[in-house]
């Protein structure tokens, strides 16, 4: 018995459910530290940096640049028919990391070190962030 | 820790039948390498007191160690599941290395075995791919494995110039050493070519430059230098460990052209007492060729952005500057996941032994051995030497 494949949507827990819920209002939200103003991805209990625990919730400004980039030409289960896809790592201007699409480009255009901007893109209930180059 | 430099060796190494084993499942494949290493270290399998294993992927269990033990029909002093994916068996090297010196055992056996290849159904095989990463901040852009280190592959391009050719060199030189290997999955020779027309995955890696999937299983007997003098066959000393763990997600990764195989190289060469330079034959965890660079260069076997020319020169070849994944690795021996960094080592062992027949480095007497798991996540090196190293 082969059930139809389905592309996975994060399940928040309730160390995300502030990032997952800034997605949906259009807002990247990173945590921030009190003590050494380090900003951190992803949500965690302690800073990265420092490893003090007062930690808030900021608005990132979504803007950042790519790390390193690859083009997914032959995907697998539900992901199949999107290939050709870009896949990302953006860092932030803030510091943090995260794993994205850029959407919205020429394939020639998109090269390490490009500026890109936050935007978000809806499966099901959620919205990803993804990103375009600027 | 330098009490532990020379203080146990491999007595027991042991390979069973790889490529496809529709006959085994991956408890059967457990137990013939275990029968085999035992056999090999003159022992018996009521001899064993600890048993060191690494669960299945594709019948995965709670009490791993223990059903292996159960099935052999004994009861070990210390079991243990041990979960570091390609980098386990440095880090069960070294607990067995640590539960010998301290007398918890007199003796460990160390064994992973597994059927990818035969045993995944197809809905198992896209769950476990689709099981890499974050589940929240990774899984949902639906990057293939490849694509994972298509990222690490890019960002080196991109720093140092190196070429799709080059990393097509680290496939061409495994295919041709297991052209070597009687026991070898795949024993077909390569060129270049051969691989950068090879079907793109995710840019800039081909299909080549992937490692395969296997069925297969192997084993070491360890114990403690001086019980090692009355085995039958040369015992092969571990002289140094290190591990280095940067990161668990590729996307948290502070550096995609560095990796934690810095650490792991520096602490396993300070306690042997070596340098790159010492090493006449080396195993390097290649699940995709990118990886090979990264890890010469990291572990000083070339200067970091020279991999690339080192490898188009030869130098990983036979008979180069430090031969790399005599037995064909991962692109080209086996990779029956997990377990496949076993034979990294087993390979080590026979080439210290001077076992290797037609793929034999002349005169071989320090091997090193640098394994990892994850995305470049967690990362071992070994240091092995025969009785003249010590
Ligand atoms: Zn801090």
């Amino acid at each position: 018995m082969t059930s139809l494949p389905q592309k996975p949507v994060p399940m928040p827990t309730p160390d995300t459910k502030e990032f997952w819920d800034g997605c949906s209002q259009g807002i990247l939200r990173i945590q921030k530290c009190e003590d050494c103003s380090s900003h951190v991805f992803f949500p965690t209990l302690v800073c990265q940096e420092c490893h003090s625990d007062r930690l808030t919730w900021v608005s990132s400004s979504g803007l950042g640049e790519i790390k390193t980039f690859t083009v997914v030409r032959r995907a697998v289960g539900a992901f199949a028919p999107d290939a050709p896809y870009t896949i990302a790592i953006v860092a932030l201007d803030e510091g943090p990391q995260l794993m994205t699409y850029i959407v919205d480009h020429k394939e020639s255009d998109v090269a390490i070190g490009k500026r890109v901007a936050v935007a978000f893109e809806r499966r099901m209930d959620s919205y990803l962030p993804v990103f375009k180059l600027v | 820790m330098d009490k532990l430099r020379g203080a146990t060796a491999i007595v027991g190494a042991f390979d069973t039948e790889v490529g496809k084993r529709p006959d085994a499942t991956s408890t059967h494949l457990c137990l013939e390498a275990v029968k085999g290493a035992v056999e090999d270290a003159g022992m018996k399998i009521s001899d064993v007191e600890g048993l060191i294993t690494c669960n299945s992927q594709v019948t995965p269990v709670t009490y791993h160690a223990e059903l292996i033990a159960e099935a052999l029909g004994i009861e070990p002093k210390m079991c243990l599941s041990v979960s570091t994916g390609g980098g386990t068996t440095v880090a069960t090297v070294a607990h067995a290395a640590a539960s010998i010196s301290t007398g918890m055992c007199k003796n460990v056996v160390i064994v992973k075995g597994d059927n990818l290849a035969t045993g995944f159904t197809k809905d198992q095989a896209l769950a476990s791919m689709a099981s890499v990463g974050h589940p929240q901040f990774e899984q949902p852009y639906g990057a293939p494995v490849p694509a994972f280190y298509a990222l690490v592959a890019q960002a080196h391009m991109h720093a140092y110039g190196t070429t799709s050719e080059q990393m097509a060199r680290v496939a061409v030189s495994a295919h041709y050493h297991a052209s070597l290997h009687p026991g070898a999955h795949k024993r077909e020779v390569l060129t270049v070519d051969d691989v950068l027309s090879s079907k793109m995955i995710a840019d800039p890696l081909h299909l080549y430059d992937c490692s395969l999937v296997s069925d297969g299983g192997a084993a070491l007997v360890m114990t403690s230098s001086d019980a090692a003098k009355d085995r039958p066959k040369k015992p092969i000393y571990l002289l140094g460990f290190g591990e280095g763990h940067r990161n668990e997600h590729i996307s948290q990764a502070r550096s995609f052209t560095e990796s934690g195989a810095v650490e792991s190289g520096e602490s396993a060469f300070k306690m042997s007492k070596m340098t790159p330079e010492d090493v006449d034959v080396a195993s390097l965890y290649d699940c995709f060729t990118p990886v090979v660079l990264i890890e010469l260069e990291d572990l000083g076997f070339c200067p970091k952005g020279e991999s690339g020319q080192f490898v188009e020169d030869g130098s990983i070849d036979l008979g180069g500057k430090i031969p790399v994944n005599t037995h064909g690795g991962l692109l080209s021996h086996c990779h029956p996941g997990n377990p496949g960094s076993m034979f990294h080592v087993t390979e080590l062992v026979k080439q210290l032994r001077n076992e290797c027949g037609e793929r034999q480095v002349k005169d071989a007497s320090v091997g090193l051995a640098h394994l990892q798991g994850g995305i470049l996540s967690s990362h071992g090196t070994l240091l092995l030497g025969g009785e003249e190293t010590i």
